[in-house]
């Protein structure tokens, strides 16, 4: 029996250890943090960042299931900071291709569909909150308790988000069918 | 009726998708740790302040040059890049162009395989009826490409002025400055493409502007 008087053996006795956590929710977080900044370079940073501050705060999780959330909080207040610069970058091949082909052998182009962008459109004329909470649901398929969480919302608030975004996204593709 | 719960579910999740690609590893841990990569924005800070001194310095030179030499269009230093590359007509060179300041790329730049599109300076808010100047820079760093045209344009916006379509060459940075006034409760979006002279379609890149609040 592991002693519990070690820190970081009370988060492995959970079966979470900090590389398996690593290798299975690396990529889920870059889809959430990506679905929140759309930008692929911010994404993974917010996520490296999210990680790394993970690893500090290592030691101090007490509770098993303690470090997803952690990190998914990290990746939304990440996320935040990121939108708040407003700083894009992308480089050539992450570029959307516009017209015919023009450069042969280019790395593949970014090509989204009329139907992504008018969603990505809609997703980002949301209040801030709004757009959250229903990320956090789409993307990281999360209970209203869970993006609570990793929100800092109320539960209550979460759900009152919920229902406002989704009658504001129904308003919107309802007057564009 | 619009099952919206499922529809912006699905859309969301594709779109997500087609902008990452194919799943990727989790890039390796060193010594149980993240590799920790430098922030976009600690890379860029430094080389965009750098370049802004280093474009005062030139802008300074070609003031101490014009003194001198009157009647010369430009610096000695962007005349001697200028004369070594084939001018494509019907666009100007970007040195030559209002509002395009152009320097040399940054050693991070230099590294890169790919050319670099960074917008910054965008507001965190914007209200209608107000100017706001947002700035983007290009990095190109391809030295086997040929030659390039770089446009800017706006959408959902009331008022967008940028400098006019402009040569870019391999192995300079530029950065565009450009003045956008926003429409009430729009989401303006910003796009530069890059395209090739003679050849149709290029390549764009985008930022959404933040919405504009009511006036």
């Amino acid at each position: 029996m592991k002693s519990v008087a070690d820190p970081l053996s009370v988060i492995r006795a959970g079966d979470e250890p900090f590389d398996a956590l690593y290798e299975a929710q690396w990529w889920p977080m870059v889809r959430l943090a990506q679905a929140l900044v759309d930008d692929v370079a911010s994404a993974e940073d917010v996520v490296q960042d999210a990680f790394a501050g993970l690893l500090r705060n290592w030691p101090r999780l007490r509770q098993p299931g303690a470090a997803l959330g952690y990190l998914r909080s990290s990746v939304v207040n990440g996320a935040r900071s990121a939108l708040r610069r407003r700083r894009t970058v992308r480089r050539w091949g992450g570029l959307e291709q516009v017209g015919p082909a023009t450069a042969p052998g280019a790395a593949a182009p970014v090509l989204l569909s009329e139907e992504h962008t008018a969603v990505r459109v809609a997703l980002a004329a949301l209040p801030a909150r709004q757009r959250e909470v229903l990320t956090l649901r789409f993307v990281a398929d999360l209970t209203d308790s869970e993006i609570a969480t990793a929100t800092g919302m109320s539960a209550v608030n979460v759900r009152s988000a919920a229902s406002r975004g989704l009658t504001t996204l129904r308003s919107t593709f309802g007057s564009l069918s | 009726m619009i099952d919206v719960d499922a529809d912006v579910r699905r859309l969301i999740n594709s779109a997500v998708d087609a902008e990452l690609g194919p799943r990727r590893p989790a890039p390796p841990l060193a010594g149980g740790a993240p590799a920790r990569r430098e922030s976009r924005a600690a890379l860029w800070r430094m080389p965009v302040l750098a370049a802004s001194v280093m474009a005062l310095l030139a802008t300074g030179g070609v003031a101490l040059v014009s003194s001198h030499h009157a009647g010369s269009p430009t610096s000695a230093t962007h005349s001697a890049a200028i004369q070594t590359r084939p001018v494509t007509p019907h666009y100007p060179d970007g040195a030559n162009v209002d509002g395009v300041t152009v320097g040399p790329l940054t050693a991070k730049e230099r590294e890169l395989e790919k050319g670099l599109i960074t917008w910054g300076a965008v507001p965190q808010s914007m209200r209608p009826g107000r100017s706001y100047q947002v700035t983007v820079r290009v990095a190109v760093t391809m030295p086997s490409e040929p030659s390039k045209v770089l446009s800017t344009s706006a959408a959902d916006v009331s008022e967008f002025r940028c400098p006019q379509p402009f040569l870019v060459h391999p192995g300079l940075a530029y950065e565009v400055s450009c003045t956008v006034h926003v429409l009430a409760g729009a989401i303006g979006k910003l796009t530069t493409t890059l395209s090739t002279p003679g050849v149709a379609g290029g390549w764009s890149y985008g930022t959404f502007l933040p919405r504009a609040g009511a006036s």
